[in-house]
């Protein structure tokens, strides 16, 4: 019986570096090393202060996360998970805008600029859909704000909440109730049917 | 996974769907990334830096100090003072009587109290 011609293996993708592998590499000065977390992390971390912070120098704030993540790497515990500590920056740089721009703001409740993707416009029930998420998101306080963004637009396990805001897990389960309730009815006043 | 209510369901699917986006970074790779090239060094030796001048203020105070207690303990006490004065004047004293007087003198002289010596210098005739 004539062997048949086996089919090629695919190749092995090449092994992507681990957190661990990559802040190693920036511990021993390699700032090249870094470039991979930012690409790593920018998505979520640009995502978390455009939920908690609207799109105010968000530029800006990204990079001061990533900086402060820079110059805290030394101190980065191993056995902490990474995307829970850049969290927790997130969190802090967030906090700390919110603080130096929370009386200019509470003045002037504009409307932040909304957001399109580069590849088609959305439509415009989308784009008011989006508009009015993120005025319901003004609309909480900025302790049941940190908790809906992390847990449910950010889909983070309770428990990791948690550990980024340094809170009870049963502390995370009643904000959320709350802040749920009253976004809730902001969308119900706005004539959103859920 | 957290479970949700049917009702909560509803509104987090909701929000997950229409959640804002961020505008999309302009270049912001680059800057990071120079801005970490620009804070390495000052990051990483900042703390080397700080060593040195956490341990700079101990060793100038430890200097001081040594410095301090070397010349104190260099420095005679005032007891230790004021007895090799002493011995210094009673050997002025014995030498000067036993140049000048003879030995029956002189032992008179010596056993007079430390303060009488002027005196005794007088009761003997000379």
């Amino acid at each position: 019986m004539p062997l048949e011609p086996t089919e090629a293996l695919p190749e092995p993708l090449p092994l992507q570096p681990t957190d661990g592998d990559l802040i190693r590499q920036c511990l021993d000065g390699n700032t090249e090393a870094f470039r991979g977390l930012y690409q790593r992390y920018q998505g979520i971390v640009r995502a978390t202060l455009h939920q908690l912070c609207d799109a105010e120098a968000l530029d800006d704030l990204t990079q001061e996360v990533f900086l402060r993540t820079w110059r805290g790497l030394p101190r980065f515990r191993q056995s902490a998970r990474f995307s829970t500590w850049i969290y927790r920056i997130t969190w802090n740089v967030a906090t700390d805008c919110r603080r130096q721009r929370g009386r200019s703001r509470s003045q002037r409740q504009g409307l932040p600029p909304l957001a399109t993707t580069d590849h088609a416009a959305p439509d415009w029930l989308t784009l008011h859909y989006q508009d009015l998420v993120q005025r319901g998101l003004q609309q909480l306080n900025w302790q049941h704000r940190s908790v809906v963004v992390l847990h449910d637009l950010e889909q983070l396990p309770q428990k990791e909440v948690a550990a980024i805001l340094d809170i009870p897990v049963g502390t995370v389960k009643s904000r959320l109730h709350h802040g749920r309730i009253t976004l809730r009815q902001f969308l119900q006043r706005e004539g959103v049917q859920l | 996974m957290t479970r949700f209510s049917e009702h909560d369901e509803r509104l987090v699917t909701f929000l997950r769907r229409h959640r804002p986006v961020p505008p999309p970074p302009s270049e912001l790779e680059d800057q990071v990334m120079g801005a970490i090239a620009t804070a390495s060094c000052a990051a990483y030796s900042l703390p080397r830096g700080r060593w040195r001048r956490r341990l700079a203020i101990p060793a100038l105070a430890a200097s001081v100090l040594l410095v301090w207690g070397g010349w104190h303990s260099l420095q005679p006490s005032p007891k230790e003072e004021s007895q090799a004065l002493a011995t210094v004047e009673t050997f002025l004293a014995d030498t000067w009587f036993g140049s000048v007087y003879s030995a029956d003198d002189a032992s008179l002289a010596a056993a007079l109290a430390e303060d009488d010596w002027l005196l005794a210098v007088y009761a003997v005739p000379y």
